[in-house]
């Protein structure tokens, strides 16, 4: 069956881009190149020769970097400001007076329920929207915590108002 | 007691933990550097390598939960060393590449170390994708799924760049064993 799967091309290919080594393969092409391998040993030539390859690439890898590079890396990075923390959850918020729309609600006759509902609603979906700009900003500008805070209440706060409590 | 995660000390680096970002230089340092070097030469690659942990330790915070720390950190030092190759085009590799009609003649040649160091020119004279993929694959023996995740490209691609790297070095080899017996 895994035989079937395994063409002397598809061997060649392999030979071709991992070289001789066959631990070195994809894990699902190795028992399948053992089994070809088993029954065409004539193509154990071609991994022999990929292996001189093999050697000479590891014997042309690059020297290490000197301990030097990381005490740069430290020195560097010693002067680089901690990064602002950024909030594992959604920041607790406490109203602290009954938003606009609950005071309109209540001149208007409008169950009060219904104002601190749709509000709860905005605040869910502003608060989401502040954190899937944090998940998606670009790994060159980390977000900062105080911003990401920021676009979460603002996207809230036209229902309701809030205080952060950090 | 085991060795922390990448994810766990990454997620400490996020919080501004010194020791944690210590911990995670020293066991990426090599590999990193190692392919900075291989892509773009010592100085270069030095500057870009510690560009490259700079940059995680500036960005660890804005790290998506989801995203693999080791995959998340190559995609780093990769897009970095690319921006390299791609900055200094004109240029770059020059002093490490070697016309075939500047090598060192058979008799020079007879030390492995230079049988090595002329195959470390044919590397850098490769295109920049092929080398990327030899240097992942080969030198920092990644599984070929994640290489060509740092690449994005198919495995099918990343295979079809190894392979065209391969045979051109294998010829270069050849030429040079040839040189060697005369």
């Amino acid at each position: 069956m895994e035989d079937q799967r395994m063409t002397a091309a598809r061997f060649t290919g392999l030979v071709d881009a991992y070289g001789g080594d066959l631990a070195r393969w994809p894990a699902d092409s190795q028992a399948p190149a053992r089994n070809f391998l088993r029954r065409h040993p004539r193509y154990a030539r071609e991994l022999a020769a990929a292996a001189e390859l093999d050697a000479a690439l590891v014997a042309s890898r690059p020297p290490p970097a000197g301990p030097q590079l990381a005490a740069a890396i430290r020195a560097r990075r010693a002067a680089v400001p901690v990064p602002p923390p950024v909030p594992a959850s959604v920041p607790v918020l406490v109203p602290l007076r009954p938003s606009p729309a609950v005071r309109w609600a209540a001149v208007l006759g409008t169950p009060p329920w219904a104002a601190l509902a749709a509000g709860l609603v905005a605040f869910v979906l502003g608060a989401l929207v502040g954190a899937s700009d944090g998940a998606l900003v670009s790994v060159a500008d980390p977000p900062d915590a105080a911003t990401w805070i920021e676009a979460s209440i603002s996207a809230a706060a036209g229902d309701i108002e809030w205080e952060v409590l950090r | 007691m085991a060795d922390p995660s990448d994810e766990d000390l990454l997620a400490r680096v996020a919080v501004g933990d010194g020791d944690a970002f210590e911990t995670f230089m020293e066991r990426h340092l090599s590999a990193i550097g190692g392919y900075a070097r291989r892509m773009l030469g010592p100085t270069a690659a030095d500057d870009v390598t510690q560009e490259c942990f700079l940059r995680i330790w500036r960005a660890a915070a804005g790290r998506a939960a989801a995203a693999p720390a080791r995959a998340w950190m190559w995609r780093i030092a990769h897009n970095l060393v690319m921006d390299q190759v791609r900055a200094a085009k004109p240029h770059i590799d020059l002093d490490s590449v070697t016309l075939v009609e500047d090598r060192p003649g058979p008799e020079a040649r007879r030390q492995s170390n230079e049988v090595a160091e002329v195959l470390r020119r044919e590397i850098a004279a490769l295109p920049a994708r092929q080398r990327a993929a030899l240097a992942l694959v080969h030198d920092q023996e990644l599984p070929a799924a994640e290489a060509a995740a740092i690449l994005e490209v198919s495995v099918a691609a990343l295979e079809s760049l190894l392979a065209r790297a391969r045979r051109r070095l294998r010829v270069v080899l050849g030429d040079l064993r040839k040189d060697l017996v005369e």
